[in-house]
């Protein structure tokens, strides 16, 4: 775990905030290869918060996405030289913002990371003095790629633009795009490449007239070879370093810079976007709901922290959710059972359980009877786990008696009066105080089940789920998860058995299958009775 | 073939968007291949630079021939003569190995070597030391260069005053070489050992492939990479003469002057993050270059260029192939020009099969998912159930040794991918009732958090999901190309990625962009639900009675809760974490985010809000004549500026742009009024066109029956005889591992799972080769067969038997694959809370059997990958 988080700390550092960073830099005739001007990404560093994410709408909404830190750490040096500054005195930078997304675009001097700006100035120095596609002098400079895992990796475009009073008549320039995952940026070349040769393009045709309207005001050639004459004339009249708003005569060349780099690292970004593959042919059978649980309501259980079966909050929520559902409300004080169906199998014996359990499985109704509503609340949530969401129609605590079809679980008080005899599909648990053997709760309680004559043999879930419930190493949580696996397994047994029954096969057809899925004459009951209450459940959906 | 490079500029043609997605859309099954592309159209090149001497290019592949000697006689006589015997009566060879001699020639492309090294060096040399990548253009023909410098290998220097003392031949002599092979691969081999000793749970970094080669390796001179004036110098020289570099642009002795200054100025030196002592920056770097030649036209190479980056990381691994084999060759003088040109046969080799292979016809899985018909997804789903169920007829016998159940156990082994698709990222339970589609999540995501899609599908198709990270691929052999290519054909169900949509999206140009602004500006929006900030960008130049409205910013009020922000590197985990969501179902993460991200987070959004001044500034409304703009900086302060009048689009667009619409300032987010301010502008708008469907690597990476072993792919059905390839495999596995596939994230093991039509076997083989069976002659372990694989395979069997539609089939088995992630579950659950246990009390309390338990155990570690962090992979 520890090793996990250090490698993730090692890998990215604070260079992480972006995702690219896009600067023009220039060649300056007195201070070398500068840094002009950064646009850099920032993400919304809220935790990953999924309803947020669905809800988009609903988050906040804020000037700036990054580290406000950083902003306001930012040194804002701005540099004396005219040539080496993009922005003026008054404006720090320029901020676009995308509150869809929460991505923010800043635009400034440098980058206000001091880590991005220490990799920015280095990319300058390489792409304008060192590294070169030129095979011969005369061709114009291409597009290359270099970097390391230290340093970064840079898409570099190096380019000149025409400049009148400049050295050779010209001035270097170039761009770069600077990212931490070199595959990305490979894989970007061809969208890149094409759109800064688009921006470097424009500029250097601005420049182009300027540099036409100066030479035809003032030939410069001529000017340079009388210069030996008039030196100090020269010297006056011509400015060594200008910047690229007077090179190109355009005043807001980077707030346009500007646009075009967010617009570049907006929609580089989402150039190619992965699609999430839910078969289709599985949403059409309508198996998988639109969400992430399973129809039949099994929860999938991914951490201990989440898990409910047998703490406090189980019973907590279950209240709630009575509360809410508008019944009479009743005194939760009295036993219950913390220890889940693991206690439950105890306290009622195996034998008991099984009988309860197998006719709940396959449809019956369980009506428990006691004096003490939290017991009946616990004993149905402890059934719960065992049944399919389809089977599981609870009514926590009743006055009256609901018959089999409108409730499978029933919690009545010994005071309610049942039918007599009970319907055939009905099963009673009557819980009383007992001897001083059985304790839960500081209560000593006696369970006595009523029901029809057991089969010859359990369902094979029921088999399985009595030997996980007797295997001690089964956690809750874990047993939890095995139960909806296991129901999981059934569940599909009986659907597939059923779809096969309506095409036509006859039992006898399917043996084969039922073999391969381990499915045996006792399970027929369970699979027939899963299979229609799953259809009709699906239907009505 | 030709017929099929015809057709492939149809790729882009909308009326057959999906050709490049399936490689082919009619029913036939014959293999297509991407490109038509040549070993000949890759030259593979090798410069050394040392600051002390010139550049030296030492290899070149298109200027070696390797011509048979007839006399093998006299080698076999005089072994120890050989070479120097060779070289005396034959000048013409510069080598002598295995009885080829390799002589030099003049290439047959000539291009210009000097300017070639000045960018694979760069025109002044650079301090740094690692390795590193570069991609140049190279224009007449149209090529692509892609170089990888790192440092020259070298022996201990101990071995150097070894050299020092010997004669002046030095390097040449055969004695002092032969022991710098064994120093270098004893280091190799101590860097192997150590990580094969760390077994499968850990890691450590510093095993990675860059620095095994970098890491000892400090101490050495650099004088042992000098090659002392032989009879080679002449024949280099030959290939083109090596001057001084010299800088090509116009501001050469400027650039010089500064870098000098850079070099010596401290200031630049603390930045450098890596900064080495200058004793380091003696020793002489290796440049190696590939260069990719394209056919010349221009539409398809365009094509071809797109699908060359788009398989970088393909090429990464074939680059790293020759490095291995450079290291190698250039610590072994007798042999340099032997392995160099082997090694460099390979790689244009590797490079014509990324181009030119034989690859599947119709990708089951990406095929059913992108499929445009109904027809064609019912015709797609038939077949493969057809595939599957006469493959279990015929081969899923005991006689076969159940060779389908046992190979797609494996594959779902170790091609994690599938994982996400039965069972998408569950979100905490709580929520759950909320959630909408996964999808839309991911959709959100990564507009959110940007990830690297091509490589999110890289990583899918390899199973490097869970943790331990590992990568896999799959190799069918046999002698029956029909029974490996339906072998394939049906194992392109079970290895999963997602499909990657390409958004085509221009910028607007400048008139309809402003328009866009207009109307954006003319709907001023509140931006928070509490009302407290409306950010406002109204019209100023048509309607000037409009006011410009300003309100106190919401961040003046941060500074009070600034305390709150959680700490950069904190926030950098979690959108690390985030940004991997897809590739691991949701749980995992939030686990991670649960544990990692400190509760304060939550609260600062809160507080903010809070704490954010509601008071409103009065309304400032000021309208400058004609091109004037207002910035408002504070109550009163206003900035002007009126662009000069000139030309161009450019000017154009921004003088529109001011006077359609004026920009509101930020202010504030210094706290004094006095100083400069971030200028707010909207988000630059763009038009989106319909996404394309996009040919990332999925298809490509698909294999088809293949005469020969290609380690780049990720499935393959290959007819070769095994003993030709399996050191290729074993060597191809151990560089993989090293290959830092996902940045610096260090892939722990590579995994081939081998299936052996002719043994009916499958193997799972590994770069760590102590998992090999001992005592016999296999190459890996033995896959053992799940159960519950099993069962799902035969059940789909009968259905299909019983005539049941494919749809159903196909649902069915995603059911049966959804329980053995809900097993995995259990799993899971039942090892995190027990300290130890053993295998029957595993397989007893959750009625499994003992094969299941690996497969399960691979699935986990993409959900809790606590279990894995804590037990490591294979349970035993």
């Amino acid at each position: 775990m520890l090793s996990s988080i250090q490698r993730i700390r090692d890998r990215r550092n604070e260079v992480l905030e972006m995702n690219a960073v896009i600067t023009i830099n220039h060649f300056c005739e007195v201070h070398g290869p500068k840094v002009l001007f950064c646009t850099q990404t920032f993400h919304s560093s809220a935790p990953f918060d999924p309803e947020t994410l669905q809800q988009g709408e609903n988050a906040k909404v804020r000037k700036f996405y990054g580290n406000l830190e950083l902003l306001r750490a930012s040194p804002g040096v701005v540099p004396s030289c005219e040539a080496c500054r993009s922005l003026d005195a008054k404006i720090s930078g320029y901020l676009s913002s995308d509150h869809e997304n929460r991505t923010s675009y800043l635009s400034g001097q440098n980058s206000i990371v001091p880590g991005v700006c220490s990799l920015a100035n280095q990319a300058c120095l390489r792409s304008l003095s060192c590294e070169t596609s030129k095979v011969s002098k005369d061709e114009p400079e291409k597009p290359i790629f270099f970097g390391d895992c230290d340093r970064g990796h840079v898409l570099s475009m190096a380019f000149s633009v025409k400049d009148a009073q400049g050295r050779g008549f010209q001035r270097n320039f170039s761009i770069c795009v600077l990212a931490v995952d070199a595959l990305m940026l490979l894989q970007s070349w061809p969208f890149l490449v094409k759109h800064l040769q688009t921006i470097i393009t424009e500029l250097q045709n601005l420049a182009w007239k300027v540099h036409e309207k100066e030479q035809e005001a003032c030939p410069q050639r001529a000017m340079r070879l009388n210069a030996g004459s008039k030196l100090e004339e020269t010297k006056c009249s011509n400015k060594t370093a200008r910047s690229l708003t007077e090179l190109t005569g355009e005043p807001q060349v980077f707030y346009h810079l500007h646009c075009w780099f967010v617009w570049l690292l907006k929609a580089g970004a989402s150039r190619l976007q992965e699609k999430l593959i839910l078969p289709p042919f599985l949403r059409d059978v309508g198996h998988f709901g639109a969400g992430v649980e399973t129809e039949e309501g099994f929860v999938l259980v991914p951490t201990s922290a989440s898990i409910t079966v047998n703490s406090d909050s189980a019973e907590h929520r279950g209240v709630q959710e009575l509360e809410a559902s508008g019944s009479s409300t009743y005194p939760m004080i009295g036993p219950t059972i913390p220890g889940g169906i693991s206690e439950l199998y105890l306290l009622m014996g195996r034998n008991q359980f099984l009988l309860a359990a197998n006719f709940l499985l396959v449809g019956h109704q369980l009506i428990i009877q006691c004096d003490w509503p939290s017991l009946a609340h616990a004993v149905i949530q402890c059934f719960k786990c065992i049944v399919t969401r389809a089977l599981f129609q609870p009514e926590f605590w009743s006055s009256t008696y609901f018959s089999p079809s409108s409730c499978t679980l029933l919690g009545v008080s010994s005071s309610v009066r049942l039918p007599s005899p009970l319907p055939s599909s009905a099963v009673l648990i009557e819980i009383i105080k007992g001897d001083q053997n059985v304790k839960s709760n500081g209560q000593s309680l006696k369970f006595s089940v009523k029901a029809p004559k057991p089969p010859a043999r359990w369902p094979t879930l029921l088999t399985k789920m009595d030997k996980a419930l007797q295997n001690d190493f089964l956690t809750p949580t874990a047993l939890h998860c095995h139960f909806v696996a296991l129901k999981e397994e059934w569940l599909n047994i009986s659907r597939t058995v059923m779809k096969m029954l309506q095409t036509g096969k006859s039992a006898s057809d399917l043996t084969p299958l039922m073999t391969t899925f381990g499915a045996q004459a006792q399970d027929w009951q369970l699979i027939r009775h899963w299979g229609v209450i799953h259809s009709v459940n699906s239907l009505s959906n | 073939m030709a017929l099929l490079n015809k057709l492939f500029p149809n790729k882009r043609s909308k009326s057959r968007p999906h050709f490049a997605l399936f490689g082919r859309n009619d029913d036939t099954d014959e293999s297509w291949v991407p490109f038509a592309f040549g070993p000949d159209q890759v030259r593979v090149l090798l410069f050394r630079e040392c600051e002390l001497r010139r550049r030296k290019i030492l290899f070149d592949s298109s200027s070696v021939q390797k011509i048979a000697i007839e006399s093998n006689k006299v080698s076999r006589k005089f072994p120890s003569l050989l070479r120097s015997e060779t070289k005396k009566t034959d000048p013409v060879f510069v080598e002598v190995t295995n009885g080829f001699g390799y002589k030099y020639t003049r290439p047959t492309e000539i291009i210009d070597l000097a300017a070639i090294s000045d960018m694979i060096f760069g025109t002044v040399p650079l301090n740094f030391q690692g390795a590193s990548m570069k991609m140049h253009c190279l224009q007449n023909p149209h090529r692509l260069m892609c170089t990888k410098v790192f440092p020259s290998p070298s022996a201990s220097s101990q071995h150097t005053q070894q050299k020092n003392s010997d004669d002046s031949v030095g390097c040449a002599s055969g004695v002092s070489f032969g022991e710098s092979i064994v120093m270098n691969l004893s280091l190799e081999g101590a860097n192997l050992d150590k990580k094969a000793s760390e077994g499968d749970s850990g890691f450590s970094g510093a095993a990675s492939f860059k620095s095994a080669s970098l890491g000892s390796n400090y101490n050495n001179s650099w004088s042992l990479g000098e090659p002392q004036p032989d009879s080679r110098e002449s024949s280099f020289n030959s290939v083109g003469s090596w001057l001084p570099s010299h800088s090509s642009g116009s501001l050469s002795s400027l650039q010089r002057r500064f870098l000098k200054h850079v070099a010596t100025s401290m200031e630049n030196a603390e930045e450098l993050p890596n900064f080495s002592p200058s004793k380091d920056a003696k020793r002489s770097k290796l440049g190696l270059a590939v260069v990719v030649r394209f056919s010349g036209n221009e539409d398809l190479d365009q094509n071809q260029q797109d699908f060359f980056f788009d398989h970088m990381p393909v090429l990464d691994s074939i680059i790293r192939r020759m490095h291995a084999v450079v290291e190698k060759a250039y610590c072994n003088r007798e042999r340099y020009v032997h392995l160099m040109k082997a090694g460099a046969d390979e790689l244009q080799e590797s490079v014509a099969n990324l181009f030119s292979s034989p690859r599947l016809p119709r990708p089951v899985w990406l095929g059913l998912m992108t499929a445009s018909s109904e027809k064609a997804h019912t015709s797609l789903a038939q077949t493969f159930l057809n595939d599957l169920c006469l493959l279990l007829a015929s081969l899923d016998t005991k006689s076969a040794h159940f060779f389908v159940s046992t190979l797609v156990t494996a594959v779902l082994t170790y091609h994690l991918g599938w994982v996400s698709t039965v069972l998408p990222g569950t979100a905490p339970p709580l929520n759950r009732q909320h959630l909408s589609s996964p999808n839309k999540m991911l959709d959100s995501l990564a507009k959110c958090h940007p990830y690297n899609a091509l490589w999110a599908q890289f990583g899918d198709l390899k199973g490097a999901l869970g943790h331990p990270l590992r990568v896999a691929r799959t190799i069918v052999t046999g002698s029956e190309s029909d029974i490996l290519n339906r072998l394939v054909r049906m194992l392109s169900y079970f290895i999963r990625c997602g499909s990657i949509s390409k958004n085509c999206e221009e910028r607007l140009s400048s008139d309809d962009c402003s328009q866009d602004l207009l109307l954006q500006s003319n709907c001023s929006k509140p931006l928070t639900s509490n009302g407290t900030e409306v950010s406002t960008c109204t019209l100023v130049g048509q309607e000037p009675s409009l006011g410009l409205r300003r309100n106190a910013s919401l961040l003046a009020g941060a500074s009070a809760v600034s305390s709150l922000y959680p700490s950069l590197s904190d926030v950098d985990i979690i959108s690390d974490k985030v940004s991997r969501l897809c590739r691991v179902p949701a749980e995992a993460i939030m686990w991670h985010v649960n544990n990692l991200s400190s509760p304060q987070q939550a609260r600062v959004e809160a507080v903010k809000q809070n704490s954010a001044p509601s008071e409103e500034n009065k309304l400032v409304a000021e309208e400058f004549a004609e091109h004037g703009v207002v910035f408002v900086v504070g109550d009163d302060d206003k900035i002007d500026s009126s662009p000069d009048s000139g030309s161009g689009t450019m000017e154009k667009y921004v003088a529109e742009l001011i006077k359609d619409c004026a920009v509101e300032c930020v202010g504030d987010f210094n706290e004094d009024q006095e100083g400069p301010r971030l200028l707010e502008i909207p988000i630059p708008p763009s038009e989106v066109r319909l996404p394309q469907p996009y040919n990332g690597f999925a298809a490509s990476l698909m294999g088809y029956s293949s005469l020969t072993y290609n380690p780049d792919l990720v499935v393959q059905a290959c007819t070769q005889d095994l003993s030709e390839w399996k050191e290729k495999l074993k060597r191809d596995l151990m560089l993989a591992s090293y290959q830092p596939l996902f940045e610096k994230e260090t892939v722990a093991e590579a995994i081939c799972v081998l299936g052996n039509v002719n043994k009916w076997e499958v193997q799972i083989v590994s770069s760590h080769t102590y998992i090999a069976e001992r005592n016999s002659n296999n190459l890996g372990v033995r896959q053992g067969m799940s159960q519950l694989v099993a069962d799902m395979l035969e059940s789909v069997h009968h259905l299909w038997k019983f005539g049941t539609p494919p749809e159903y089939c196909l649902q069915h088995i995603e059911s049966k694959l959804r329980e053995i992630c809900l097993h995995s579950h259990a799993l899971a659950q039942l090892l995190l809370a027990t300290d130890l246990c053993e295998m029957t009390q595993l397989t007893t309390a959750l009625n499994l059997e003992a094969n299941d338990v690996p497969l399960l155990l691979a699935v986990a570690s993409t959900h809790t990958p606590e279990v894995t962090q804590r037990y490591g992979l294979s349970f035993q």
